[in-house]
């Protein structure tokens, strides 16, 4: 019964909404940038967990012809490609968070919130 | 001979590319010329596509398996619109200090991938165009580096990469359900689906990914930073409202009629839209920020293209359509104005501008006619889609809706009449305007006009059924006009504009995780009203 529950698709759904927690309650930026790159490593789990299953072989090679089932290779192409966004997204969000840094001088939502508002 | 498909996103990103690592001289002229060429090109199909939609496969396997672009009436009327905006505004910013090859490499490059996702036909390629668009979208709005920007533009770019994420889950579910990912594809198999309920979880998730990118009511604070903010050049601040905003309902359009079959939100969007539209005048009106009145704006008129685009009739969708169309010229035409207004009174409060009409008779006039078009005045553009969006509705309610969205508008821009009519405080200075900047906004002014005036000739080139609303019908409006302007200055300017709502919903501002709070309420809103009505 745990066995069937614990599987890729419902562990990477548990992990994109663990991610979406981050960015709702946490006040740090940098954590908040950590829980995108969570949802992100959820996401890249349930694409690759979708008809996935233990006897596919991957669908290239020899041993096609006497397979029973050949794993589908959409969405890890699919995915090399959201990694790459992913990565670069976060590269860039993490730069941003540097230069924020050095202006404001805090990591806190908040107080970048109120300070941004006494600058107009 | 077709102009192929592939022209519209590869040259402006090769050609950005080439001027980005060649130093010549004639950088601004090439640029200009393949503007020229976009423009024509998209005006081409526009006049030729007609009912009909032409798919081009980008490699020799059929659809299911390859991937295709495609360009129907819609997608024609949106390239015309972004093509158009592109080369007016990369005339305009002709001689400005910001214009390096920087600047150009990514703003054609956004122009391609704007290009892109309206010709898209793939879940998948438009979610990862869309991703890439937001980081040169958030760069550019941090392009004059100054203590604001950085907020600004990480609020931007995170919140909307979590609107994403939203949006890429729902696309995998998508895909166990149907293991295709095309819009054709998924078109064709719905109905044959036994157990249509597996969608409702998918096209919530996707929805709220699109609503974001709309700025629908809950989800639109990241908006008014983005599209205010005092970084970001003039150029940029229209490119946004006028046609990257549009993206968001573009695809709202596109997946109603994808999922049409299944599942009916009509009345839900509907909601939505006139939510949206009283909420955006009413931060609107709080504003003193003239580059954050009109970023409010947009908001609001988003909501009234969201009546039209998700109302019971033909009419109400041509409306939305049409709305898309001029609400893209005007509010451009306004940032265009307000950068010029702001270099010259070096200031952004808009109480400290005055005397307008003294320093120069050519700005105001054209002030005068994007304040026109916004407020829907007879014969103007905004006019003609305004009466097609409040179009058929008999009910009372609606009507009386319909007329506070509208006094609400007219009186956000009182502000402005009084920057035109005004005193100067000061001696008044002439206010100098570069021959090439001149053009545009005067081109765009002209159009504002054409979409009022030749507004049947437009529509029916846009929209396969002919309706009209003839000169003559328009004309007759023009009392009923007059009178409500009136009456929602009074009510402005002696009830309004020093009461303590206003200065409270001025103090209205999410925080990062508030945002991000709003989207997962939208996103299970959405749950449990399908949920609820399927």
């Amino acid at each position: 019964m745990i066995r069937e529950i614990i599987n890729g698709e419902n562990i990477s759904i548990l992990l994109f909404f663990i991610g979406v927690y981050g960015v709702c309650a946490r006040r740090n930026i940098f954590k908040t940038i950590m829980g995108l790159s969570i949802m992100q490593a959820g996401l890249i789990l349930f694409f690759l967990s979708i008809n996935a299953s233990e006897d596919a072989v991957p669908p290239i090679g020899q041993d096609i012809m006497n397979a029973i089932s050949v794993s589908d290779p959409v969405p890890q192409a699919l995915m090399i490609t959201a990694v790459v966004v992913g990565i670069s997204t976060t590269a860039v969000s993490l730069t941003m968070f540097i230069s924020l840094y050095h202006k404001y001088g805090t990591t806190n939502w908040n107080k970048v919130k109120m300070k941004r508002g006494e600058l107009d | 001979m077709t102009p192929h498909l592939l022209i519209f996103i590869m040259l402006p990103i090769i050609i950005g590319l080439l001027l980005y690592i060649l130093k010549h001289r004639l950088i601004k002229i090439i640029a200009v010329a393949t503007e020229i060429m976009l423009f024509s090109m998209s005006l081409w199909y526009i006049l030729h596509i007609g009912d009909q939609s032409i798919m081009t496969l980008l490699v020799n396997v059929p659809l299911p398996y390859g991937m295709a672009l495609r360009i129907d009436q819609l997608s024609a009327t949106m390239l015309l619109l972004n093509n158009f905006l592109f080369l007016c505004m990369v005339v305009y910013s002709l001689k400005r200090p910001y214009m390096n090859k920087l600047f150009i490499f990514l703003f054609l490059s956004l122009q391609g991938m704007i290009n892109a996702l309206f010709l898209s036909t793939d879940f998948f390629n438009v979610y990862i165009l869309i991703e890439v668009a937001t980081i040169a979208v958030s760069i550019l709005i941090m392009y004059k580096k100054d203590s604001q920007s950085m907020y600004d533009g990480m609020i931007y770019l995170l919140v909307n990469m979590v609107a994403m994420g939203f949006f890429l889950l729902g696309i995998g579910f998508l895909y166990k359900i149907f293991g295709v990912l095309d819009f054709v594809t998924i078109e064709n198999l719905i109905p044959r689906l036994e157990n249509k309920r597996v969608l409702l979880l998918p096209f919530s998730l996707l929805i709220t990914g699109v609503s974001l990118k709309a700025a629908l009511m809950p989800l639109f604070s990241w908006l008014p930073k983005a599209h205010g903010t005092a970084s970001a050049p003039a150029v940029v601040s229209a490119i946004l409202s006028g046609i990257f905003v549009k993206i968001g309902v573009y695809l709202l359009i596109r997946m109603m009629t994808i999922f049409s079959v299944a599942i009916q939100l009509q009345e839900f969007f509907l909601f939505l839209g006139f939510l949206t539209a009283l909420s955006g005048f009413m931060f609107a009106m709080s504003q003193s920020d003239i580059k954050l009145i009109l970023a409010y704006h947009t908001i609001s008129q988003i909501g009234l293209i969201l009546i039209g685009i998700s109302g019971m009739k033909d009419q109400n969708n041509l409306g939305g359509v049409y709305h898309i169309l001029s609400h893209g010229v005007f509010k451009s035409l306004f940032f265009l104005v307000s950068g010029i207004l702001v270099q010259h009174y070096k200031t952004r409060k808009i109480k400290k501008m005055s005397g307008l009409w003294q320093s120069s008779k050519l700005v105001s006039i054209v002030l005068m006619i994007a304040i026109l078009s916004i407020t829907g005045a007879p014969l103007f553009s905004g006019g003609y889609s305004k009466y097609f969006i409040s179009y058929g509705y008999e009910s009372e309610l609606f009507k009386w809706l319909f007329v506070i969205i509208n006094a609400g508008t007219m009186a956000s821009f009182i502000k402005f009449f009084r920057v035109i009519f005004s005193k100067p405080i000061d001696e008044p200075v002439k206010l100098q305007v570069d021959l090439n900047q001149k053009i545009v906004i005067i081109t765009m002014a002209l159009t504002c006009i054409l979409l009022g005036f030749g507004g049947d000739m437009i529509a029916n080139t846009i929209h396969h059924q002919p309706y009209t609303y003839s000169t003559l019908s328009q004309m007759s409006k023009i009392p009923v006009y007059l009178t409500s302007y009136l009456v929602s200055y009074l009510v402005f300017r002696y009830v309004l504009e020093n009461s303590r709502a206003l200065k409270f919903i001025k103090g209205i501002e999410l925080s990062f995780n508030s945002i991000n709070l709003a989207i997962v309420s939208f996103f299970v809103a959405t749950l449990a009203y399908l949920t609820y009505t399927f």
